[in-house]
């Protein structure tokens, strides 16, 4: 099993988090898993992104320890949460989008222990995963022009 | 860092717009934007000020269908251009696979564009990134304008590695696709996961 396999294994096993829209990203904004109807790819973005703002704003502060971060953006009853975990050595981000939410607090406590319990199996599987994720060689020895040229066939003979 | 799935197929790839202010980057993606069609296309986001500058980045998500039987999708992001927004452009460089640098030809924008380009070496070697191995393509645009530096001379000052580049004239189309083609096949050719 790869990562992304390795989540979504893990996700179909947990229900606390049914009915919300959540999505997990990678640091450069690509996402690996989504819970969702919303656009998937905008979503991955903006949350890389908004992290990556945040952080570097908090590291404008002297500090001399790095602590877990959170990040809420949210009323009394809707918004945005977003948590940073690891997972093999990488970081990744889970980030929830929820409104008309009676009780907020309770519901990002679930999610912190939603990323407790995959960061645990994830990282119980990370042998497993390595070995088959990682691979040397290129994956691509050669590209034709023609084959370039028909991924971007939609441009209308641009 | 691009992202690999074996199991299903895919290739994801970010590819990022550089340049100075006003060059044209966010011209560069509105041109690719208006010409895909809706199943190949995301929707553009643009975090930009009142006055329509990009404030943090553009982002277009394009679904580019099969290459030798892997799903390809790119993710093109633009840098604000303004030098005030350095901290921002480091943060969208994090994790990018190929980068089109977008020079304004202009003659009076020649300090912009070398200001610009140390900026971009500067953040991807702080970043660890290998210069000489990441895929960069160069985009002389603005050439309809009538001040422009020759582009043998353009050529000469901001392209030391001969990287693959193009003229380009952004807001009619001209260059943009050749432009991005081109970095999209040094990417795919720069990835890393044979199947030997």
């Amino acid at each position: 099993m790869n990562l992304k396999q390795t989540i979504h294994h893990f996700v179909n096993t947990q229900t606390q988090l049914d009915n919300l829209d959540f999505f997990i990203v990678r640091q450069d904004g690509i996402v690996l898993y989504e819970h969702s109807m919303l656009d998937a790819q905008i979503a991955g973005a903006l949350i890389s992104g908004v992290w990556h703002a945040s952080h570097a704003l908090m590291s404008l502060l002297p500090l001399t320890s790095e602590k877990e971060y959170r990040l809420s953006f949210d009323t009394s009853n809707q918004g945005v949460y977003i948590l940073n975990f690891k997972m093999v050595g990488q970081d990744f981000y889970l980030g929830l989008l929820f409104k008309e939410e009676i009780n907020p607090a309770m519901l990002k406590n679930k999610l912190r222990d939603f990323v407790t319990k995959l960061e645990f199996f994830v990282n119980k599987q990370n042998s497993v995963i390595e070995k088959s994720d990682v691979r040397k060689s290129y994956l691509f020895s050669n590209l034709e022009d023609r084959e370039i040229d028909a991924l971007f066939s939609f441009a209308g003979g641009e | 860092m691009s992202f690999v799935n074996y199991h299903t197929k895919e290739i994801n790839c970010k590819i990022v717009y550089y340049g100075p202010g006003l060059g044209g980057k966010t011209t560069n993606i509105q041109h690719v934007y208006q010409k895909t069609s809706g199943s190949v296309k995301g929707k553009m986001i643009s975090l930009n000020t009142e006055n329509e500058r990009t404030l943090f980045f553009d982002f277009l998500p394009l679904d580019l269908g099969e290459i030798r039987g892997f799903k390809t999708r790119f993710h093109l992001y633009t840098v604000p251009g303004q030098v005030f927004y350095e901290a921002s452009r480091k943060l969208i460089l994090r994790g990018v696979d190929g980068v089109v640098f977008v020079a304004d030809s202009q003659v009076e924008r020649m300090d912009a564009n070398f200001e610009s380009l140390a900026s971009l070496e500067k953040n991807l070697t702080e970043q660890g990134y290998d210069l000489e191995k990441l895929p960069l393509v160069v985009q002389y645009n603005k050439r309809d304008l009538p001040n422009v530096m020759p582009i043998e001379e353009m050529r000469e000052r901001l392209n030391k590695r001969r990287v693959p580049d193009f003229e380009g004239i952004a807001n009619t189309g001209q260059g943009v696709f050749e432009t991005l083609k081109m970095v999209s096949k040094l990417v795919l050719l720069n990835i890393k996961g044979g199947l030997d």
